[in-house]
This record gives C-alpha cells, structure tokens and sequence, in this order.
C-alpha cells in the first residue's frame, strides 16, 4: 500500500520535472498566494492572522525572486540569494510581531486589531 | 578680522548671555560682571581706535549670512572706518559710565540681573548697528535697539505706565521703519546691492526725485527713531524706564542712530543739496528743537524736562543734517550724549536720593545735601545752555553758523529762540532742584549726597560736558573735524560769520540763563511759568497741547479711519480671507480626520489606494 | 584573504561596523548585569556614536563590498546627521525611561536602527536596501512599544509593525519584479534608465520602480501613505518619537534619491509630475489636518508630515542644489524635532498623559526655559526668521523657484503662512494661559524647570536649540558642522 503510493508519487514528481511550465505559470502561482495575502491582510481580524497574510506576502515575493532569478538570468543567483536574505528577515520579523502581541494581549486579552482603538483623530 | 573690533561687541554679548542664563546665581553681582565687561569693550574700543589711527583697518566679513541673489548675498559684515569707530567709543565709554552708575541705581531691584542682559544686550545691537556695513544689517540691529528699548522702557512691566510706554514707543517706531524698509527695497531695486559704500559709490546713476523719494524714507525712519516732529511723543513717555535706560537709550545713544544713519548714507544726501527733502530736513529739524524747547519750560517732571530737551537737541542735530553738515551733527551728538547722560544720570542720582520722586516742585535746596551731584548738574546745564567754553557751547554754535552760512535765517532764527528757551528751562531746573527751599511736605532728614559708586561716573561725564567741546575748536578745522572729513565727505563752508551774527549764535544762551535767574533766583519759592507768561505759558505746561491736537486732529481722524480699515480692511477683507481660508482648510481637515479612525484598516486600505493610485496615474498618462 | 579585504574595500563601512558593534556591547553588558546596576548605557552608546561620526571624517569616499555600498559625501553627510541626531536623542532617553529597565536595550536599538540608516543611505544593491530598511524597521517598533505601561504604547507598536510589514512585502514585491526587468539586483538601472536619451523603460520596471518608490515614500510618511504616522508618533515614548521624526526621513529620502528622477534630467514627465502631486498633497494634507489637532503630539505628527511634503519639492530640482537644500533641511528639521520632542518628554510626566495642547497653559510661567526652548522650536518649524527653519525654507524655495516649478513654491509658502496659526497657538498657551491647578506646586522660582531635569537632556536640549539657531544665524558655519 505505502509502496505504490510512493511509486505513484515519484512518477508524478517525475512528470512534473519533465514538463518544463512557462513562468507565467509560476508567476501566477505566486501572484495568487500574494493576493490571499493581501485579502487576508485587509479583512482579518485577528492580529497573527493578519501576521500570517504579510507573511503569505512575503513568502510570495521570495517566490517570484526565484522564479525571476530562473527564467530571466539563470547564470546568477542574485534572486535566490535574496529569497534566503527574506525568509531570515520574515523570521525575525515574526519574532517582533509575536513579542508585540503578547505584550499586547496581556493588557487587553485580545488581539483583535478592532479593538485597538485608543490613538486616532 | 580685526580681533580688536570684534571684541568690542563680542563682550557685551558674552555679559548679556552670562547674566541672561546664570545671573539668577549670583543677582548681587550681576551688575558688576556687566560693568567690568563694559569697560573691556571699552578698551577694545580704543585700542581700535588707535589701531585705526596708525593703519586703517579694513573692514571684515564676520559670516555671510544668507544669499539673495547669485550676485548678492547678505554678510554679516564689520564696516570699520573713523565715523564707526568714533561712535563705538562714545558708545563704549558712555555706556560703561553708565553701567557703573546703574550698579548703584538698580542696587534694590530684585532681578537686576534681567536689567543687566537688556542693558549689555542693547549696547551689542547699538556697536552692530553702528559697525554694519549694509543697509539689511543695519535694519536687522535698528530694529534690535528697538526691541532692548521697548523692553527696558518696560522694565517694571507691572506698571500698567511702563507697559504703555514701551507699547507706545514699540508702535511710534515702526512708522518710521515702514520708511526705512521701503528706502532699503528702493535702493535694492536700482542697485542690486544693500551694501552702504557700494550705494555710495554708484548713488550718481539715480535721478533726482528717485534720490528725494529715498531719502524722504528714510528721513522718516529718522523721525521715528530720533524721536522728531511729529512722531516724538513717545520719548517723553519713555521715561517711565529706569534712570540709566533714559540717559543710555534716550539721551546717549539710540535716538541718535538716525543721526549716524543719514550721516552713514551722507553719499546720497549730499547728491541733490537743494532738493524738497533737505527742505523737509531742515523745517523739521528747526520745528522740533523749538517746541520741544517751548515745551521743556512748562514741565515740572525732572526727567520729562530733560526729556522734551533730548528731543530738542535731536532737532538741533537734524537741522545740521538738512543744510548737510554732517560733522557737525555728528560733533553736537558726541557732546550732547556726554552732557545729557551726565544730567540723566545726576537726575537718576537726585531721583535715587529721593526715594523716586520726580516732581521738582517737590525737591528744592538739594545742594546743600548733595553739593557733588549738585555741581554735576549744574555743569551739565550749563553745557545744555551753551554756556561759553562748555562742550555744548561749540557744537551747538557749529550747527548755528553753519545753518547761517547756508543761508537758512528762518530755520536759525527758529534755534537762537530755542537756544533761549534751553537755557531758560536749564536755569529752572536746576533752580527748582536745588536752590531755594525745600517744599516738599516731608522732612528732607534721609537725603544725602549720592553714594560714591555713582559719584564716579558723574564727575567723569561732567569733565567732558566741560571739555569735550575742544575736540571740535577752531570750528571746520579742529581735530574731530580733521578726523571725520576722512570718512564723511561734506561740502566746504564758504564765508565767515560778521561779529553781529557771532554774538548773536552766542547771546541766546546768555539771556536764557540770565531770564531764568532773573525769575527764579528772586523769591523764596518759585513761580509757577504760567505767571511768568501769562496764557501763553500754559501753553507750554500743557506740551502746548501736542497732545490734544494730535488726539484730535491724527488719533481721532486715525480712530476713524483705523475703524474704517478695521471692518473693511482687516475684518472683511483680510481676516475674511484669511479666516475663510482658514475655515475651507479646517473643514476639509476635520473631514479629512475621519478617515484617521485609527482603524488599522483603514490605514491599509489607504496605504494600498495610494500605490492603485500611483499604478493608474502611470498608466493613464504614459510616462 | 587580505586580497578579499582589500577588493571589498570594507573601510567604507566603518562607521557602521563600529555603531553595531557598540550595540552588541551594550546589549552584553546588559545581559551580564542588573538593571538597576547598568552604568548608563547611554554614555557608551554615545561614544559608540561619536566614534562613528570621527571614523565618518577618514574613511575614503568610493565603492565597497563589490559594488554593493558607495559613500559620497552626500551619503556621508545624511548619515553624520542622522548619528548627530541619534546622540542628541540618546542624550533624552535617560529622562524618558529613568530608573525604569530597558534603558540599554533602548540604546542598543537606536544604534541598529542608525545602523540601518547607514545601510539605506550608502546602498547600492537592492539586497543592502532591504536589509537597510528592516534592520532601521524593526528597532522602531519595539522602540514605538517601550513605554509598556502605557496601553497606547503597545497600540502603536503594533499598527507600526503591520503597516511596516507591509510596506516591507509590497517593496519585496516590486524588487522581484525589478529583478525580472534588469536581471539583477544593482540599483544602478534606476539612473541609466532615467537618463535623457535612454531607451524609455518598460511598464514593468515602473511597476517594480513604483513599489520600491512606494516603501520609501511610506517610510518618510508622504499622504496617502501616512496614516502610521500619526497614531505611531502619539503612541511612542516622547524621546523616540524625536528619533523616528529624523531617522527614517533621512534613509528614505536618500534612498529615494537614488532611485528617482532630479527634476527634468530624464525627459520623462510622468515622475516629475508625480512628485508634484505627492508634494503638494502631504503639504496641504499634513498642514490642513494639524489645524484641526487638540493633541501635541498628534499635532506635530501632521507638522512632520507636512515637513515632509515641502522636502518632497528636493526632487523638482535637477543637479545638486536640491539635494544640498534637502540635506540642510533634514539637519535642522531634525534638531527642531528633537529641541520640540525634549521638551514634551520633559514636561509630560508632571501633565496630562495626553498631552494635549491646553496642557501646556502657563508653561512659560512654571518652566521658562523650557517654554522658550519649545517657543524657538515652534518658531522655527513656522519658518521664521532668524532660526534654523527660515533658512532652511528659504534654501529650498529658491532652489525650487530656480528651477521654474512657481506654483507649488507658491503652494509651500502658503502652506507655511497656514502653519503659523497651529505652531503659535500652543505658543500662545504657553505664555497667556494662566497654569493648571495641578502645577501650581510648582511656581517656586521660573527656573525650577530647568535644575529638576536630567543633565544629559539639558545637555542634549541645549545642543539642539543652539543649533537650530547657528543655522538660522550663520547657516554657512552650520553646513560646515554637518558636512564634515
């Protein structure tokens, strides 16, 4: 049973890189996980769920620093390089944000960004 | 730079920041921290001075300021020449003597330390005034002594007559700076240039109404400033200052920055000797020396007579700049500001000795109790009266003949007659103060001759009342005239005076003296002017009504128009745009605060508006 | 080895190597000892910071890390600003946080964040920009949430973060797609393909040049990408909120000036354009809404703003002299801000936690030296005469007006005129009101004010209004100071 689902599996993973996609393909692929980032960012509520779509963001523009990088000068790894640099920023990011929240969640006990409502004017 | 110079203001600046931000620690000794520093600008002063003598020093750029044009750009920058250099140390030196003296004056203050700053800070605004090299400059420190006069003028803020007074000086002043600025921007137009001896040297391009316009402007500053017809109220009314501000701002040396400053532009007075403004000048100038003379006999405030008779003496000086004698203005300012800070600063000694009473029919017999301060002033009015031989004597009779010679018998005539009025209200004063008996209701036990420290001063001013005069002797050759024609380049006097016309530049003063003993050294207690003239010197008590004319024919008319510009101008037109303006902008910003819920959205939202917008602006106009 | 030292040319980041390493020292020293035992933090931060202003005079100008950072002397002249300001501000800290913990942690990430500043301004690969903006970032906002007792604090803290981390994804994106129209990552494509004569650039690489553009201009707080500002300069403590107005305007206007086009030097007209709207709109928005603030803060929040949008006019001036007018600009506006700012720190925990403007009635009474430090503030930020603002104003108008652009000039002066009235006000409260009941304790002698602060914020407050006014009095002297 394992054994034929993983043959299965190799036989599509040996489909898919043997089939060569163009890069509007992945762009739109990036693109799409982009705008569920921006939606989320816009609708969401919930401060880590608003996190979690900047983060969709960002991971969607590393995305296409790869895919640029790939199609449109292979011989550099300018874009992959950058890609790398994202994912350590976002990590730190992380780190900030959850600090921010938690410090904010012990004062409040939510972190719905609607209820942040004490500066405006 | 010549460190020399630059010492001479740098070290009131330091006195005034020193006193300005620590003086709150050590009050007592504020004002010998200011004195001791006076005396270094002092020195610097003339250690310039001598410099000067041996080579001139050229003039410096302190930093440039900020450019105007690509030609021009606005320095800071030192004219050092015999003219700057001879006002710095009158400056100086009157101003350190009366530093010395305020110590003592000022000993009961309970801040004295503010007065200290404002006074060494008013003496940094006068050497800058007097140093600048360009008219912007010039303005920016014209505008600073205005500013240390209003505030000293009010130094005891909390009488409501102190405030006004500084007000009413403030206000008067600013009249005569609309001129100035509007001179500064004519000259800028045909020259591109504010600096005083470029102007000078291409001032022949002008044509000559252009040339009368200007120098009219800047008359007019003059009449603010040196306090002439018809805006001179406010002086008399500055005397609500203390003692020392009086004879430092109002006798000494601010009043007659309009003197230095037409002597400082004298290149384009002397273009046109003949035109409508040196008429104005002159009319003017003779106008104020008699009626504030004719005024002066009426007042029986000590420090209001000397008042009307600064006022008077400015008028002497301006008569001298309308027939173009520069030097002999500038030599009738050198030794009035010693006499007249001499009689301010024994009246602020009588004052003092008092316990601030200023009404003379109230003092009298003082020189028994003061027999110093006595003789101080007494020298002073003599110097005041052109006693022979006493500095005033040669430099009122300097502008006297040179007007004659000018041929101008009206405008002389004008001052033989205020040359009588001054020595008649001089005699009185000093009569009223300290001749006769005492008539005040209290026991005159307490009074005693001033203290030494304010003894000093004094006595060195009342030396030079009686010597300074020799600076200019013979007249139109003498060594301040020898030292100034370098500089100030005048037209030669022609002619001599008959005998009958000397004597008659000299009796003036002679028979006013000799009038005023002749009516008050007689009885025991004086009589009142109004008796003396008749209707005639009620006139003169009553400031001959200046006031109430001005009130009815300028504040009333002024009321009404003011009223007019008030509702048409300011309220409906200005403050209409203005507040229109102001209420458009307020409600598109309060609508606008809306959107600045503070929404975390919102600001998302917007943020993500701004780049849709930025992407559609590329798109629909291309690039 | 040493071959590599050499080609990488690593002196040009001197003064960054030696601003983090201090940072990493402090926060050392803060980890091995307690709070309550930290031996002033402030003072080798600030040393850290003068060592980097001293090494900003001798490292060579020129290219490093293969291309990746250049150092001119208009790089180097916005960062020296930036580390002035970042000491004078640390010179404040001290009175915000008192005995209270995150003192060192506080300096360490001004440090960074300065650090940040240096990486924006010198970068020239879009790598360094990135890193540049997030090592400024996200100091700032643990710094916006350091007051931690003040709910308002966190708040700020927290819309800062989001916003910023957007801002950060949106100029990821751009970047990638910049990357997909030049194929690499160098930022010198921006000036070649605004040169006149060259090939028009595609749509995509102004979608990419828009996005970027846009973080920037987020950065330094020009409408509509201002929101954050407001409620991020309310909420913060006092004394970083003078850090926040300088900082990141100066990273992200020479970082905008690399990447955007002076005046009409490229023939396109859709930027200039562009930067017209942008300019005139933060003025007139920024001006339009402080007239209508009760909060101090706030209102200077939208003064900064409005600040920003005259600065915006720097980039309608083709050549250097707009770039030089900018400079002299950010310099003073930065010690107006932290003169301002100072002084609120120092005022605020004996008046209303919200600061609002009646607040401050009779300050002129209960702490003059104080009032007339935030008076010759308020006067400048209005642009007069003879303080640091004028001058600063003057510079740039004439420059604009040089350069032929009369209306939105014209748009500045009025703007200025309109900000007057917000600016005076508060003067106006300060000298006519009589106090607050609350501070009449405090009437014991005018300077009771000045000998209860700190001395290093005294120090620091001093510094800032002298400097305001040489730049007003002597403006030449004053760009010698800043341009090394």
């Amino acid at each position: 049973m394992i054994q034929s689902f993983l043959s299965a599996f190799n036989n599509i993973c040996a489909v898919v890189a043997q089939s060569t996609p163009s890069m509007n393909s992945w762009l739109i692929v990036s693109s799409a996980i982009f705008s569920i980032g921006l939606y989320g960012l816009l609708t969401r509520r919930n401060a880590v769920a608003v996190l979690m779509a900047v983060e969709l963001m960002l991971n969607s523009a590393a995305f296409n620093f790869v895919i640029f990088n790939h199609y449109c000068k292979p011989s550099t790894v300018d874009g992959q390089i950058m890609a790398i640099f994202i994912i350590a920023v976002a990590a730190a990011e992380v780190v900030v944000g959850m600090a921010i929240f938690v410090a904010l969640f012990r004062y409040k006990k939510t972190v719905d960004v609607n209820e942040m409502n004490l500066l405006k004017g | 730079m010549n460190l020399a110079v630059v010492f001479t203001f740098l070290l009131p600046l330091c006195g005034a920041l020193i006193n300005g931000f620590l003086g709150q620690w050590f009050r007592k000794d504020s004002g010998t921290v200011a004195g001791t520093i006076m005396f270094g600008s002092f020195m610097c002063a003339l250690i310039a001075f001598f410099q000067n003598q041996a080579s001139p020093i050229p003039s410096f750029t302190l930093w440039h300021w900020f450019p105007i044009s690509d030609t021009y750009t606005a320095d800071m920058r030192i004219l050092v020449d015999h003219l700057s250099l001879t006002m710095a140390v009158m400056v100086t030196g009157v101003g350190f003597l009366i530093h010395v003296f305020a110590v003592g004056y000022m000993d009961h203050e309970a801040a004295p330390e503010r007065f200290f700053c404002y006074l060494n800070f008013f003496v940094v605004n006068m050497l800058l005034l007097v140093f600048s090299d360009n008219l912007v400059m010039m303005f920016v420190f014209w505008e600073g002594v205005g500013l240390m006069s209003y505030l000293l003028i009010g130094f005891w803020y909390y009488k409501p007559e102190a405030a006004s007074a500084g007000k009413k000086a403030f206000v008067m002043n600013r009249v005569g700076d609309t001129g100035f600025v509007l001179a500064i921007f004519w000259l800028f137009y045909y020259f591109h240039t504010f600096n005083i001896l470029e102007i000078a040297g291409k001032v022949k391009e002008l044509p000559e109404s252009v040339v009368t316009g200007i120098t009219l402007l800047l008359f007019l500053a003059v009449t603010g400033k040196s306090a002439q017809l018809p805006l001179f109220t406010w002086l008399p009314d500055a005397m609500e200052g203390p003692t020392p501000v009086s004879a430092l701002i109002h006798a000494a040396t601010m009043v007659t920055a309009g003197i230095y400053m037409v002597t400082r532009n004298h290149a384009l007075f002397n273009l046109y000797p003949n035109d409508p403004a040196h008429m104005v000048i002159l009319t003017v100038g003779a106008l104020t020396a008699l009626v504030a003379a004719a005024i002066a006999l009426g007042q029986n405030d000590i420090k209001k007579v000397l008042a009307y008779s600064t006022v008077s003496q400015l008028g002497f000086m301006v008569m001298a700049l309308g027939v173009g004698c520069y030097i002999q203005a500038v030599f009738h300012l050198l030794t009035h500001a010693c006499f007249k800070a001499l009689l301010f600063l024994t009246a602020g000694a009588v004052i003092y000795g008092m316990h601030h009473e200023q009404d003379m029919t109230k003092m009298g017999g003082l020189a028994k109790r003061m027999p110093m301060t006595a003789a101080c002033f007494i020298i002073g009015c003599l110097a005041l009266a052109g006693f022979p031989l006493t500095a005033g004597y040669f430099s009122k009779d300097a502008i006297l003949s040179a007007v004659l010679l000018k041929d101008h018998p009206y405008a002389w005539a004008a001052g033989l007659l205020a040359a009588v009025f001054t020595g008649f209200y001089s005699t009185r004063a000093v009569w009223l103060t300290f001749f006769g008996e005492w008539r005040s209701s209290h026991a005159p036990d307490h009074i005693h001759e001033t203290p030494r420290v304010m003894l000093m001063p004094l006595m060195i001013l009342a030396v030079l009342a009686l010597g300074a005069g020799f600076a200019g002797w013979p007249e139109g050759s003498g060594m301040l005239y020898k030292y100034l024609e370098v500089t100030v380049k005048q037209p030669e006097l022609k002619g001599h005076l008959s005998m009958a016309n000397w004597l008659a530049t000299i009796l003036p003063g002679l028979i006013g003296i000799a009038l005023g003993l002749f009516f008050y050294a007689r009885g025991k207690s004086p009589a009142p002017v109004v008796a003396l003239f008749g209707p005639i010197g009620n006139w003169f008590v009553q400031k001959l009504y200046l006031d109430e004319i001005y009130e009815f024919l300028i504040v009333e008319p002024t009321k009404i128009f003011a009223q007019a510009c008030y509702y048409i101008g300011d309220k409906a037109m200005i403050d209409g745009f203005l507040h229109s303006w102001y209420n458009v902008c307020a409600f598109g910003g309060s609508r606008m605060r809306r959107l600045h819920s503070g929404h975390l959205h919102a600001t998302l939202a917007s943020f993500l508006a701004g780049v849709v917008a930025l992407f559609a602006y590329i798109l629909v106009r291309g690039y | 080895m040493s071959s590599w030292l050499q080609a990488s040319n690593w002196l040009v980041m001197l003064p960054e190597m030696i601003i983090a390493f201090f940072a990493l020292i402090i926060l050392l020293v803060a980890a091995f000892t307690k709070d309550s035992e930290a031996p002033y933090p402030e003072s080798l931060a600030i040393t850290g910071l003068a060592l980097a202003f001293i090494s900003s005079y001798y490292i060579p100008e020129g290219v490093g890390y293969y291309g990746q950072v250049a150092v001119d002397s208009v790089s180097r002249t916005a960062f020296s600003i930036a580390i002035l300001g970042g000491m004078l501000v640390l010179g404040v800290v001290p009175s915000q946080f008192g005995t209270d913990t995150m003192r060192s942690e506080t300096s360490a990430l001004v440090l960074f964040s300065l650090c940040g500043v240096g990486f924006m301004v010198t970068a020239q690969h879009l790598i360094m920009l990135f890193l540049g903006i997030e090592l400024l970032s996200l100091p700032l906002y643990i710094m916006a949430g350091m007051r931690t007792r003040d709910p308002r604090s966190r708040e700020a803290a927290l819309k800062y973060f989001i916003v910023g981390a957007f801002a950060s994804a949106l100029m990821l994106f751009g970047m990638a797609i910049y990357l997909g129209a030049n194929g690499d990552l160098l930022m010198n494509h921006f000036a070649l393909s605004f040169q006149k004569n060259a090939v028009p650039p595609t749509l995509i690489f102004f979608a990419g040049w828009i996005l970027i553009s846009t973080a920037m201009l987020f950065k330094l707080g020009a409408v509509p990408f201002h929101m954050w500002v407001l409620d991020v300069y309310q909420g913060s403590p006092s004394s970083i909120t003078a850090f926040m107005t300088f900082a990141p305007k100066i990273a992200a206007f020479f970082a905008l000036a690399k990447m955007w086009p002076l005046g009409s030097e490229s023939g396109l007209s859709t930027p200039i354009s562009m930067m017209y709207l942008l300019s005139f709109l933060t003025m007139t928005a920024g001006n339009m809404m402080a007239l209508m603030q009760r909060n101090i803060k706030r209102m200077l929040a939208y003064s900064s703003i409005a600040h920003g949008g005259y600065m915006l006019m720097a980039f309608l001036i083709s050549g250097t002299e707009g770039i030089h007018a900018l400079l002299f600009y950010l310099a003073v506006y930065a010690l107006m801000n932290i003169g301002a700012f100072t002084v609120i720190t120092l005022v605020a925990p004996s008046r209303d936690p919200e600061l609002s403007i009646i607040s401050l009635s009779g300050l002129a009474k209960t702490h003059t030296y104080l009032a007339v430090a935030l008076a010759i503030c308020l006067f400048s930020l209005t642009g007069l005469p003879p303080f640091g603002g004028f001058m600063a104003k003057f510079f740039l108008i004439k420059a604009v007006l040089a350069s032929g652009n009369v209306y939105i000039a014209l748009a500045a002066i009025f703007n200025s005129l309109l900000s007057a009235y917000y600016y005076l006000r508060v003067v106006l409260v300060m000298t006519t009101r009589e106090p607050l009941a609350a501070d009449s304790d405090e009437l014991i002698s005018p300077s009771a004010g000045f000998t209860s602060i700190g001395l290093s914020s005294r120090i620091a407050l001093a510094v800032a209004i002298i400097g305001v006014v040489i730049s007003g009095i002597s403006p030449d002297f004053f760009a010698r100071i800043i341009s090394l």
